[in-house]
C-alpha cells in the first residue's frame, strides 16, 4: 500500500503531461477522427458479408436434418417399387381385347349416328325430369323441415297435455298430407327417369359398355400411374413445398410422430405423454414389400400380429418405444437409442454415425 | 511420455496449483518489466499452444476439453491472460515511458477527445455484427449439449453448475454452503459495487498504467484470477465424479475413493492440545474459534490503521477505510481457509453443525 501515491481526496490529479507537444499519428490521413472512415466502411461491409453468410449457413444446417435424407431415399425406393408395379401392369395389358374393344366402340359410334334424333329426343326428356324432379325434390325437403318442426311442438304440447294439442295435431297431419304428395310426386319422377333413361340406353348401351370394359382394363395401370404422381409431383413442386420456411406448408418431407396419451414419462408434478417419432426414418415399417430393404426402411416382421390397425398392437396405439424402447422424440440416430447388436456393428456405428454410449 | 503426465497430473493438485499461480502472479507484479513483454508472450502463450496441443492427444484430456459445455472455458485460458498481459504490458510501456518525461502511447494516438460517432459506435457497431457472426458460428459447429429428460431419482455425476458458477462451486471445498454459496456472493457483488465508492483515486484513466495503481491491480489480479478465473478453470477440468481431484490425463472414475480426514479447530484444542474430550456445549467448545474470527475481523483493520496503513487510513477516513478492510479481510479469508485445509486438514475454524453454522 505504500508505493501507492495517496489519494488527494477529490482533486483530480493532473494526467502526466507530456514533455513537449508531438503530433498525433497519422493525423493528416484520418483527419479529425480516431479512425479513418473509409476502413470502418470496409469493415463494416466485410463483418455484414459474413453475418449474411453466416445466417444462410445457419438457416441451411438448421434445415438439413438427417431423416430428410432418409425420407427422399424411402421416397426414391417407393418411386422404384410403383414403376415396377407400373411395369408389371403394363406387361399384363391384353392389347387384342382394347383393340377388339375399340372396333365395338368404333360400330356403336357408328349406329349412334343413325340414331341422333332419337337420341337427342331421349336425352331432353331426361333433362326435362331432371328438371321438374329438384323443384319437387325442394318442395318435398322444405315440407319435411316445416313437418320436423310442427312434430315438435305437436309433441311438446302431447306431453304437456297442453289445451291445443288436438288443434296442433290436426295441422301435424295436414302438413304431413301434403308431404305425401311431394314424396309420391317424386317417386313417379323417378321411375319416369328410369324409363327414359332406359329409352336411352336402347342407343347408347352398346358404347358406354365397351368403354367401361376398356377403362376395367386400364385400372391397374391408371392406378400405378397416380401413384407415381403422388409419389413424384416433379422437382419444382418438391423443392418448393420442401423448401426452408416454406416447408411450414405442407411439406412432404416431415417428422411422422404417434401421440401416446397413455403412456408418459412421469416427471415430477408432471405427466408428458410420449411421442413416438420413429417413423419418421422408419418409413417402412409398416408398409408390405420392403421386408428386404435395408434399415431404416425394413418391413416389421409379423404385421398381422404388430403395427396393422388390425393387429393386436396397433401403432396408434402401442407405439414403437413401448417396446423398442429408446428415446421417443429424438429424430436423429445417435439420440434415438439404438444399440448395437454386437461387437462389429459398434465399431461401425462408430465410424458411420460417431455412434457412443 | 507416462512420467511427463504423472508429473503434469501432480502438479495440478490444487494445492500446488493455486499457490504456484498465486506466487507467480505476485511476482510477475513485483518485477512487472521482465514478465509483461513480447518476449514472455511468445513464451508462454507458445507454451500453452504446445501443452494443448500435446496433451490432446491423450483420450482423457481430449473427452475433458472437447466437451462443449467446456470449449468457453478452454477459450478463456487463453483470452484471460492475453488481455491480462496485454494490459499490463501498455502499463509497463506507459510507466517506463512517464519516468522518461516522455508522452504516454494513448496520447501517441491522440491527446485530443474523441467523437462519439464514428470512433466509439460505429467501431462498437462492427464489433456486435463479428461477435454475432461468431456466436452464429459456434452454434452450428458445437451443438447445445442438452441431455435426456432430468430425473429426480438420478442426478449426474458429477452435478456441476454452469461453467461461471463453477467458482462458487469450488468454494464449496472450503466453506459451508451459507458462506460460500450466500454470504461470498454477496460481498463480492456488494464488493465490486462498492469500489467506486471505496476507492476515488482517479489515477490511471484513460491510460494503461501499474506504478500509480500498484495495490489496486494487485488485489484486483489476486482476486479475480486466482480467486475466481483458476477456480472456474480447476472446477470445471481438474474435478470429476464425486468433485474429487482428477489430474488433466486422469480418467474420471466413478470409484475413486478420498479419505476425509479433517479435522475441526476444536478437536485440535480439546481432543489433541488438552487431551480431553469435547464439551457439550457447542458455544463453549467453539470459543477459540469465536474467538480467532473476533481477532481476525476486529482488531487488524485497527492495529493496520495504527502502524501501517497510517496513510491509507488518512486518506479514506474511518467509514470507508473500516468498510474496505471488511471487504479485503473477507476476501483473505477464502485463501486463508484453502491454506489451513492444505496444510492442517482444518475441516471448520467454528463448526456448529448443531445450528448449521460452520465457519
Amino acid at each position: 500500500m505504500s508505493t501507492e501515491i495517496p489519494n488527494e481526496g477529490h482533486k483530480k490529479p493532473p494526467i502526466p503531461t507530456p514533455a513537449k507537444k508531438v503530433p498525433a499519428m497519422n493525423i493528416e490521413r484520418r483527419g479529425d477522427r480516431l479512425y479513418q472512415v473509409i476502413n470502418l466502411h470496409k469493415w463494416f461491409a466485410i463483418s455484414s458479408l459474413l453475418l449474411f453468410i453466416f445466417t444462410a449457413a445457419m438457416v441451411w444446417v438448421d434445415y438439413a436434418r438427417q431423416w430428410k435424407g432418409y425420407q427422399r431415399q424411402f421416397n426414391r425406393m417407393q418411386i422404384e417399387k410403383a414403376n415396377q408395379d407400373k411395369a408389371k401392369a403394363s406387361a399384363s395389358f391384353d392389347r387384342a381385347k382394347f383393340d377388339q374393344l375399340a372396333a365395338q366402340l368404333k360400330q356403336a359410334d357408328a349406329q349412334m349416328q343413325q340414331h341422333e334424333a332419337d337420341i337427342k329426343q331421349a336425352q331432353k326428356k331426361i333433362d326435362d325430369i331432371k328438371a321438374k324432379f329438384y323443384g319437387v325434390n325442394q318442395n318435398f325437403q322444405f315440407q319435411k323441415a316445416k313437418y320436423d318442426a310442427k312434430k315438435y311442438e305437436y309433441d311438446e304440447a302431447f306431453a304437456h297435455k297442453a289445451a291445443n294439442v288436438n288443434k296442433v295435431k290436426a295441422e301435424l297431419d295436414e302438413i304431413g298430407k301434403q308431404m305425401d304428395g311431394y314424396a309420391a310426386q317424386r317417386d313417379q319422377l323417378t321411375l319416369d327417369q328410369r324409363a327414359a333413361e332406359a329409352e336411352l340406353n336402347k342407343y347408347v348401351g352398346a358404347r358406354n359398355e365397351a368403354q367401361k370394359a376398356q377403362a376395367d382394363l386400364s385400372t391397374e395401370y391408371n392406378r400405378t400411374q397416380t401413384r407415381l404422381n403422388t409419389l413424384n409431383p416433379g422437382l419444382i413442386i418438391n423443392s418448393f413445398r420442401n423448401a426452408p420456411v416454406l416447408d411450414m406448408l405442407n411439406a412432404s418431407e416431415k417428422v411422422q410422430q404417434v401421440i401416446l396419451p397413455n403412456l408418459y414419462y412421469d416427471h415430477p408434478f408432471k405427466q408428458i405423454p410420449r411421442v413416438d417419432r420413429c417413423k419418421t426414418c422408419h418409413q417402412g415399417i409398416d408398409v408390405k414389400g420392403f421386408e428386404s430393404a435395408p434399415q431404416p426402411f425394413t418391413t416389421h416382421p409379423n404385421l398381422d400380429l404388430y403395427l396393422a390397425a388390425s393387429s393386436p398392437h396397433p401403432t396408434e396405439s402401442f407405439g414403437c418405444t413401448s417396446c423398442h424402447a429408446g428415446l421417443d422424440r429424438a429424430v436423429d440416430f445417435n439420440t434415438a437409442g439404438h444399440t448395437p447388436h454386437d461387437e462389429k456393428q459398434r465399431e461401425d456405428w462408430a465410424k458411420k454415425y460417431k455412434w457412443g454410449e | 511420455m507416462e512420467i511427463i503426465r504423472e508429473i503434469i497430473n501432480f502438479a495440478s493438485k490444487p494445492e500446488l496449483l493455486i499457490t504456484a499461480a498465486a506466487i507467480l502472479l505476485l511476482i510477475s507484479l513485483k518485477f512487472p518489466g521482465r514478465f509483461y513483454t513480447n518476449r514472455t508472450a511468445i513464451l508462454v502463450f507458445g507454451g500453452m499452444f504446445l501443452f494443448l496441443g500435446l496433451s490432446v492427444l491423450d483420450k482423457n484430456f481430449r473427452l475433458i476439453v472437447t466437451k462443449a459445455d467446456n470449449v468457453p472455458i478452454v477459450g478463456m485460458l487463453f483470452l484471460v491472460p492475453f488481455f491480462t498481459w496485454f494490459s499490463l504490458r501498455e502499463a509497463v510501456r506507459n510507466d517506463e515511458r512517464a519516468a522518461r518525461g516522455a508522452t504516454l502511447i494513448e496520447q501517441e494516438e491522440t491527446s485530443e477527445k474523441v467523437l462519439t460517432w464514428p470512433d466509439l459506435v460505429y467501431t462498437e457497431l462492427i464489433c456486435m455484427v463479428l461477435l454475432t457472426v461468431l456466436l452464429i458460428g459456434w452454434s452450428m459447429a458445437l451443438k447445445a449439449p442438452i441431455e435426456e429428460p432430468a430425473n429426480p431419482t438420478a442426478s449426474p455425476n458429477p452435478a456441476k453448475a454452469p461453467w461461471y458458477f463453477l467458482g462458487l462451486q469450488e468454494m464449496l471445498v472450503y466453506f459451508d454452503p451459507w458462506l460460500a454459496g450466500v454470504v461470498f456472493p454477496g460481498l463480492i457483488i456488494v464488493g465490486l459495487g462498492a469500489i467506486p465508492y471505496l476507492d476515488t483515486n482517479p489515477r490511471g484513466n484513460g491510460y494503461f498504467t501499474l506504478k500509480e495503481r500498484k495495490s489496486a491491480i494487485t488485489i484486483f489480479l489476486f482476486g479475480f484470477l486466482i480467486l475466481w478465473i483458476l477456480l472456474v478453470i480447476l472446477g470445471t477440468f481438474l474435478r470429476g465424479p464425486n468433485w474429487n481431484f482428477f489430474g488433466p490425463y486422469e480418467y474420471w472414475d466413478l470409484h475413486k475413493l478420498e479419505a476425509l480426514v479433517n479435522v475441526n479447530l476444536s478437536e485440535y484444542i480439546w481432543v489433541k492440545g488438552l487431551h480431553t474430550g469435547l464439551p457439550t456445549n457447542p458455544i463453549v467448545r467453539e470459543m477459540f474459534g469465536f474467538i480467532i474470527i473476533l481477532v481476525y475481523f476486529l482488531t487488524i483493520p485497527t492495529l493496520m490503521a495504527k502502524k501501517w496503513f497510517k496513510e491509507f487510513y488518512n486518506s479514506l477516513g474511518p467509514i470507508r477505510y473500516h468498510v474496505m478492510m471488511f471487504l479485503l479481510l473477507s476476501m483473505a479469508a477464502l485463501p486463508i481457509k484453502m491454506v489451513l485445509r492444505w496444510l492442517f486438514n482444518l475441516k471448520y475454524i467454528v463448526g456448529i453443525p448443531e445450528y448449521f453454522f460452520n465457519i
